[in-house]
Protein backbone atom coordinates (compact mmCIF):
# COMPACT_ATOMS: atom_id res chain seq x y z
CA UNK A 1 0.00 0.00 0.00
CA UNK A 2 1.19 3.27 -0.82
CA UNK A 3 1.98 5.97 1.77
CA UNK A 4 -0.22 8.50 2.61
CA UNK A 5 0.65 12.16 2.38
CA UNK A 6 -1.26 14.90 4.08
CA UNK A 7 -1.65 18.31 3.33
CA UNK A 8 -1.32 20.88 6.36
CA UNK A 9 -4.21 23.41 5.83
CA UNK A 10 -5.41 24.86 8.69
CA UNK A 11 -8.23 27.45 7.37
CA UNK A 12 -11.18 28.40 8.28
CA UNK A 13 -13.75 26.46 6.13
CA UNK A 14 -15.12 30.16 5.39
CA UNK A 15 -11.84 31.72 3.88
CA UNK A 16 -12.77 31.07 0.49
CA UNK A 17 -16.22 32.67 0.59
CA UNK A 18 -14.81 35.49 2.54
CA UNK A 19 -12.07 36.21 0.19
CA UNK A 20 -14.58 36.10 -2.72
CA UNK A 21 -16.97 38.29 -0.86
CA UNK A 22 -13.73 40.84 -0.19
CA UNK A 23 -13.65 40.97 -3.87
CA UNK A 24 -17.29 41.97 -5.06
CA UNK A 25 -17.41 44.49 -2.20
CA UNK A 26 -14.66 46.32 -3.73
CA UNK A 27 -15.78 45.69 -7.37
CA UNK A 28 -19.26 47.56 -5.74
CA UNK A 29 -17.08 50.12 -4.15
CA UNK A 30 -15.73 50.45 -8.03
CA UNK A 31 -19.27 50.95 -9.55
CA UNK A 32 -20.51 52.67 -6.71
CA UNK A 33 -22.99 50.35 -6.02
CA UNK A 34 -24.27 49.82 -2.60
CA UNK A 35 -25.20 46.74 -1.23
CA UNK A 36 -27.61 45.73 1.19
CA UNK A 37 -27.87 42.09 2.67
CA UNK A 38 -31.20 42.13 4.42
CA UNK A 39 -31.95 38.75 6.62
CA UNK A 40 -34.67 37.52 9.20
CA UNK A 41 -36.32 34.29 10.00
CA UNK A 42 -39.60 33.83 7.43
CA UNK A 43 -42.46 35.77 8.04
CA UNK A 44 -40.26 38.73 10.12
CA UNK A 45 -41.43 41.01 7.27
CA UNK A 46 -38.54 41.60 5.30
CA UNK A 47 -40.69 42.13 1.78
CA UNK A 48 -43.31 44.22 3.56
CA UNK A 49 -40.47 46.41 4.87
CA UNK A 50 -38.42 46.40 1.51
CA UNK A 51 -42.22 47.73 -0.40
CA UNK A 52 -42.46 50.09 2.29
CA UNK A 53 -39.12 51.28 2.20
CA UNK A 54 -38.72 51.51 -1.54
CA UNK A 55 -41.96 53.26 -1.89
CA UNK A 56 -40.00 56.13 -0.52
CA UNK A 57 -36.53 55.86 -1.90
CA UNK A 58 -37.54 54.81 -5.23
CA UNK A 59 -37.35 58.39 -6.76
CA UNK A 60 -34.09 59.16 -4.64
CA UNK A 61 -32.00 56.39 -6.49
CA UNK A 62 -31.93 54.01 -8.68
CA UNK A 63 -32.18 51.11 -6.59
CA UNK A 64 -32.55 46.97 -7.65
CA UNK A 65 -33.78 43.99 -5.73
CA UNK A 66 -32.78 40.49 -5.63
CA UNK A 67 -34.60 37.96 -3.92
CA UNK A 68 -33.88 35.14 -2.71
CA UNK A 69 -35.82 31.96 -2.05
CA UNK A 70 -35.26 28.18 -2.05
CA UNK A 71 -38.62 28.01 -4.95
CA UNK A 72 -41.25 30.74 -6.03
CA UNK A 73 -40.84 33.98 -7.73
CA UNK A 74 -43.90 35.90 -5.60
CA UNK A 75 -41.37 38.02 -3.60
CA UNK A 76 -40.13 39.15 -7.01
CA UNK A 77 -43.09 39.68 -8.37
CA UNK A 78 -44.05 41.65 -5.68
CA UNK A 79 -41.52 44.40 -6.02
CA UNK A 80 -41.53 44.34 -9.53
CA UNK A 81 -45.60 45.59 -9.28
CA UNK A 82 -43.87 48.41 -7.72
CA UNK A 83 -41.97 49.44 -10.93
CA UNK A 84 -38.91 48.40 -8.92
CA UNK A 85 -36.24 46.21 -10.79
CA UNK A 86 -36.47 42.95 -9.30
CA UNK A 87 -34.76 39.41 -10.28
CA UNK A 88 -35.22 35.93 -7.98
CA UNK A 89 -32.76 34.02 -7.36
CA UNK A 90 -33.08 30.56 -6.19
CA UNK A 91 -30.62 28.36 -3.82
CA UNK A 92 -31.28 25.04 -5.15
CA UNK A 93 -32.42 24.02 -1.77
CA UNK A 94 -29.71 25.54 -0.06
CA UNK A 95 -31.39 27.83 3.19
CA UNK A 96 -28.72 30.70 2.73
CA UNK A 97 -26.87 32.67 -0.22
CA UNK A 98 -23.40 32.88 -0.69
CA UNK A 99 -20.76 35.20 -1.87
CA UNK A 100 -20.86 33.00 -5.59
CA UNK A 101 -24.49 32.82 -5.64
CA UNK A 102 -24.40 36.60 -5.13
CA UNK A 103 -22.21 37.62 -7.71
CA UNK A 104 -24.22 35.94 -10.27
CA UNK A 105 -27.21 37.74 -9.13
CA UNK A 106 -25.60 40.94 -9.11
CA UNK A 107 -23.90 40.11 -12.84
CA UNK A 108 -27.59 39.31 -13.94
CA UNK A 109 -29.00 42.18 -12.61
CA UNK A 110 -26.15 44.84 -13.68
CA UNK A 111 -25.41 45.82 -10.13
CA UNK A 112 -23.36 48.84 -12.14
CA UNK A 113 -26.64 50.54 -13.00
CA UNK A 114 -28.01 50.74 -9.79
CA UNK A 115 -27.18 53.00 -6.40
CA UNK A 116 -28.56 50.85 -4.27
CA UNK A 117 -28.80 46.99 -4.62
CA UNK A 118 -30.92 45.12 -1.97
CA UNK A 119 -30.73 41.36 -1.36
CA UNK A 120 -33.45 39.79 0.48
CA UNK A 121 -31.54 36.76 1.82
CA UNK A 122 -33.67 33.15 2.49
CA UNK A 123 -35.38 33.36 5.64
CA UNK A 124 -33.38 31.84 8.30
CA UNK A 125 -31.45 32.65 11.20
CA UNK A 126 -28.98 30.97 11.24
CA UNK A 127 -26.76 29.97 7.68
CA UNK A 128 -27.06 33.27 6.41
CA UNK A 129 -25.22 34.60 9.17
CA UNK A 130 -22.06 32.02 8.42
CA UNK A 131 -21.76 33.50 4.39
CA UNK A 132 -20.54 37.01 3.52
CA UNK A 133 -22.55 37.91 0.45
CA UNK A 134 -20.16 40.96 -0.24
CA UNK A 135 -22.73 43.04 1.36
CA UNK A 136 -21.28 46.38 2.26
CA UNK A 137 -23.91 46.37 5.16
CA UNK A 138 -26.20 43.60 6.92
CA UNK A 139 -29.45 44.76 8.41
CA UNK A 140 -32.01 42.13 9.78
CA UNK A 141 -35.57 41.84 11.39
CA UNK A 142 -36.72 40.19 14.33
CA UNK A 143 -40.46 41.07 14.55
CA UNK A 144 -42.16 40.59 17.80
CA UNK A 145 -44.26 37.77 17.80
CA UNK A 146 -41.04 35.89 17.47
CA UNK A 147 -39.85 37.28 21.21
CA UNK A 148 -37.07 39.11 22.63
CA UNK A 149 -35.28 36.75 23.69
CA UNK A 150 -33.56 35.82 19.87
CA UNK A 151 -30.18 37.45 20.23
CA UNK A 152 -29.63 34.39 23.17
CA UNK A 153 -30.61 31.73 21.02
CA UNK A 154 -29.20 32.88 17.80
CA UNK A 155 -25.98 35.17 18.99
CA UNK A 156 -23.88 35.11 15.42
CA UNK A 157 -26.86 36.77 13.34
CA UNK A 158 -27.05 39.66 15.87
CA UNK A 159 -23.12 39.87 15.59
CA UNK A 160 -22.70 40.23 11.58
CA UNK A 161 -25.45 42.88 11.62
CA UNK A 162 -25.10 47.05 11.48
CA UNK A 163 -28.63 47.58 12.08
CA UNK A 164 -31.60 45.53 13.53
CA UNK A 165 -35.08 46.56 12.66
CA UNK A 166 -37.59 45.14 15.30
CA UNK A 167 -41.16 45.14 13.14
CA UNK A 168 -44.24 44.54 14.03
CA UNK A 169 -44.44 46.72 16.95
CA UNK A 170 -48.37 47.07 16.56
CA UNK A 171 -48.68 43.95 18.12
CA UNK A 172 -47.02 44.77 21.33
CA UNK A 173 -49.87 44.90 23.20
CA UNK A 174 -50.68 41.46 22.73
CA UNK A 175 -47.32 39.60 23.21
CA UNK A 176 -44.60 39.67 26.12
CA UNK A 177 -41.94 41.45 24.42
CA UNK A 178 -39.76 43.18 26.44
CA UNK A 179 -38.24 45.79 24.40
CA UNK A 180 -35.36 46.99 26.81
CA UNK A 181 -34.42 43.69 27.02
CA UNK A 182 -34.19 42.81 23.10
CA UNK A 183 -31.92 45.65 22.70
CA UNK A 184 -29.85 44.69 26.00
CA UNK A 185 -29.55 41.17 24.82
CA UNK A 186 -28.92 42.46 21.29
CA UNK A 187 -25.89 45.04 22.43
CA UNK A 188 -24.77 42.18 24.51
CA UNK A 189 -23.91 40.52 21.13
CA UNK A 190 -22.94 43.58 19.21
CA UNK A 191 -22.58 47.24 20.70
CA UNK A 192 -22.44 48.78 17.68
CA UNK A 193 -25.86 47.38 16.51
CA UNK A 194 -28.63 50.68 15.61
CA UNK A 195 -32.11 49.48 16.69
CA UNK A 196 -35.10 50.78 14.69
CA UNK A 197 -38.34 49.75 16.30
CA UNK A 198 -40.96 49.94 13.71
CA UNK A 199 -44.40 48.57 12.42
CA UNK A 200 -43.76 47.66 8.54
CA UNK A 201 -47.67 47.64 8.51
CA UNK A 202 -48.63 51.11 9.75
CA UNK A 203 -45.57 53.21 8.62
CA UNK A 204 -44.27 53.92 12.23
CA UNK A 205 -40.69 54.12 12.42
CA UNK A 206 -40.10 53.65 8.41
CA UNK A 207 -38.17 57.25 8.17
CA UNK A 208 -35.87 56.40 10.46
CA UNK A 209 -34.58 53.40 8.41
CA UNK A 210 -35.16 55.25 5.18
CA UNK A 211 -32.39 57.85 6.92
CA UNK A 212 -29.83 55.19 7.82
CA UNK A 213 -29.66 53.83 4.74
CA UNK A 214 -29.60 57.11 2.71
CA UNK A 215 -26.67 57.69 5.36
CA UNK A 216 -24.95 54.37 4.16
CA UNK A 217 -25.40 55.04 0.74
CA UNK A 218 -23.68 58.04 0.37
CA UNK A 219 -21.24 57.38 2.51
CA UNK A 220 -20.17 54.61 0.44
CA UNK A 221 -20.42 56.52 -2.74
CA UNK A 222 -18.98 59.55 -0.97
CA UNK B 1 -30.01 21.38 7.92
CA UNK B 2 -27.46 24.09 9.12
CA UNK B 3 -24.74 21.72 8.80
CA UNK B 4 -25.25 20.68 5.13
CA UNK B 5 -24.89 24.22 4.21
CA UNK B 6 -21.23 25.00 5.62
CA UNK B 7 -20.31 20.98 5.06
CA UNK B 8 -20.85 21.88 0.99
CA UNK B 9 -18.71 24.79 1.55
CA UNK B 10 -15.63 22.88 3.26
CA UNK B 11 -16.01 19.93 0.77
CA UNK B 12 -15.40 22.47 -2.08
CA UNK B 13 -12.80 23.96 0.03
CA UNK B 14 -11.68 20.47 -0.27
CA UNK B 15 -11.89 20.36 -3.77
CA UNK B 16 -9.96 23.89 -4.67
CA UNK B 17 -7.04 22.77 -2.51
CA UNK B 18 -7.24 19.10 -3.83
CA UNK B 19 -7.31 20.63 -7.76
CA UNK B 20 -3.94 22.86 -7.02
CA UNK B 21 -2.09 20.40 -5.12
CA UNK B 22 -3.02 17.86 -8.45
CA UNK B 23 -4.76 15.08 -5.96
CA UNK B 24 -7.29 12.69 -7.68
CA UNK B 25 -8.57 10.83 -4.70
CA UNK B 26 -8.89 11.94 -0.98
CA UNK B 27 -8.50 9.26 1.85
CA UNK B 28 -9.97 11.61 4.78
CA UNK B 29 -10.38 15.26 5.32
CA UNK B 30 -10.12 16.12 9.36
CA UNK B 31 -12.02 19.23 10.57
CA UNK B 32 -11.65 20.88 13.50
CA UNK B 33 -15.27 22.36 15.38
CA UNK B 34 -15.78 24.56 17.97
CA UNK B 35 -18.09 23.20 20.37
CA UNK B 36 -19.37 27.30 20.12
CA UNK B 37 -20.41 26.86 16.99
CA UNK B 38 -23.47 25.29 17.45
CA UNK B 39 -22.11 22.29 14.94
CA UNK B 40 -23.20 18.95 15.76
CA UNK B 41 -20.58 16.52 14.30
CA UNK B 42 -23.48 13.69 14.01
CA UNK B 43 -24.92 15.79 11.48
CA UNK B 44 -22.04 16.28 9.39
CA UNK B 45 -21.60 12.48 9.56
CA UNK B 46 -24.94 11.89 9.05
CA UNK B 47 -24.68 14.46 5.52
CA UNK B 48 -21.43 13.44 4.41
CA UNK B 49 -22.02 10.50 2.13
CA UNK B 50 -24.62 13.21 0.42
CA UNK B 51 -22.62 15.83 0.09
CA UNK B 52 -19.84 13.74 -2.15
CA UNK B 53 -21.87 11.88 -3.57
CA UNK B 54 -20.57 11.65 -7.35
CA UNK B 55 -17.49 13.34 -6.56
CA UNK B 56 -14.79 10.58 -7.43
CA UNK B 57 -12.39 12.71 -5.46
CA UNK B 58 -14.20 11.54 -2.68
CA UNK B 59 -14.59 8.25 -3.38
CA UNK B 60 -14.16 5.84 -0.34
CA UNK B 61 -12.93 9.26 1.96
CA UNK B 62 -13.56 9.37 5.41
CA UNK B 63 -14.43 12.26 7.27
CA UNK B 64 -12.94 12.66 10.59
CA UNK B 65 -13.47 15.41 13.06
CA UNK B 66 -11.81 16.84 16.67
CA UNK B 67 -14.07 19.23 18.55
CA UNK B 68 -12.37 21.84 20.23
CA UNK B 69 -13.73 23.73 23.68
CA UNK B 70 -15.18 26.50 24.56
CA UNK B 71 -12.85 28.20 27.41
CA UNK B 72 -13.25 31.81 28.44
CA UNK B 73 -10.80 33.66 30.80
CA UNK B 74 -13.53 35.90 32.68
CA UNK B 75 -12.34 39.56 32.13
CA UNK B 76 -13.50 40.65 36.07
CA UNK B 77 -12.03 37.55 37.51
CA UNK B 78 -9.94 35.87 35.57
CA UNK B 79 -11.78 32.70 36.14
CA UNK B 80 -11.05 30.36 33.31
CA UNK B 81 -14.76 28.36 32.71
CA UNK B 82 -16.40 26.23 30.17
CA UNK B 83 -18.53 28.98 27.76
CA UNK B 84 -21.30 26.43 27.23
CA UNK B 85 -21.55 24.35 30.60
CA UNK B 86 -21.66 27.64 32.90
CA UNK B 87 -24.28 29.56 29.53
CA UNK B 88 -21.81 32.22 29.17
CA UNK B 89 -21.73 33.54 32.81
CA UNK B 90 -18.41 33.39 34.61
CA UNK B 91 -19.29 30.76 37.79
CA UNK B 92 -17.27 31.94 40.28
CA UNK B 93 -18.44 35.94 39.96
CA UNK B 94 -21.39 36.04 37.25
CA UNK B 95 -20.07 38.01 34.80
CA UNK B 96 -20.58 37.71 30.91
CA UNK B 97 -17.39 39.67 30.21
CA UNK B 98 -15.08 37.59 29.15
CA UNK B 99 -12.00 36.85 26.47
CA UNK B 100 -13.41 33.21 24.61
CA UNK B 101 -9.96 31.61 24.27
CA UNK B 102 -11.18 28.34 22.03
CA UNK B 103 -14.35 26.70 20.21
CA UNK B 104 -15.33 29.46 17.69
CA UNK B 105 -13.45 27.70 14.84
CA UNK B 106 -14.71 25.83 11.71
CA UNK B 107 -11.21 24.17 10.08
CA UNK B 108 -10.17 22.21 8.17
CA UNK B 109 -7.09 20.71 9.35
CA UNK B 110 -5.73 18.45 6.73
CA UNK B 111 -6.40 16.72 3.83
CA UNK B 112 -5.18 12.94 3.58
CA UNK B 113 -4.30 11.72 -0.02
Amino acid sequence: MDSIRIIEVKESVFADNNREADRIRSDLKAKKTFLLNLMSSPGSGKTTLLTKVLAKLKNEMKIGVMEADIDSDVDAHTIANMGVDAIQLHTGGMCHLDAGMTEQGLKELGAENYDLVVLENVGNLVCPAEFDTGAVKNLMILSVPEGHDKPLKYPLIFTVCDALVINKIDVLPYFDFDMDRVAEYAHMRNPKLEVFPISAKTGEGIEAVCGWLRQQVADWQA
Amino acid sequence: MHELGVLTEAVRTVERIAAENKVNRVRYISLEIGELTGYLPVFFEKYFPVVVENKPLFEGAELRMRTVRGQALCRDCEALYNVLRCEGRCPKCGSREKTILGGQEFLIKEIAY
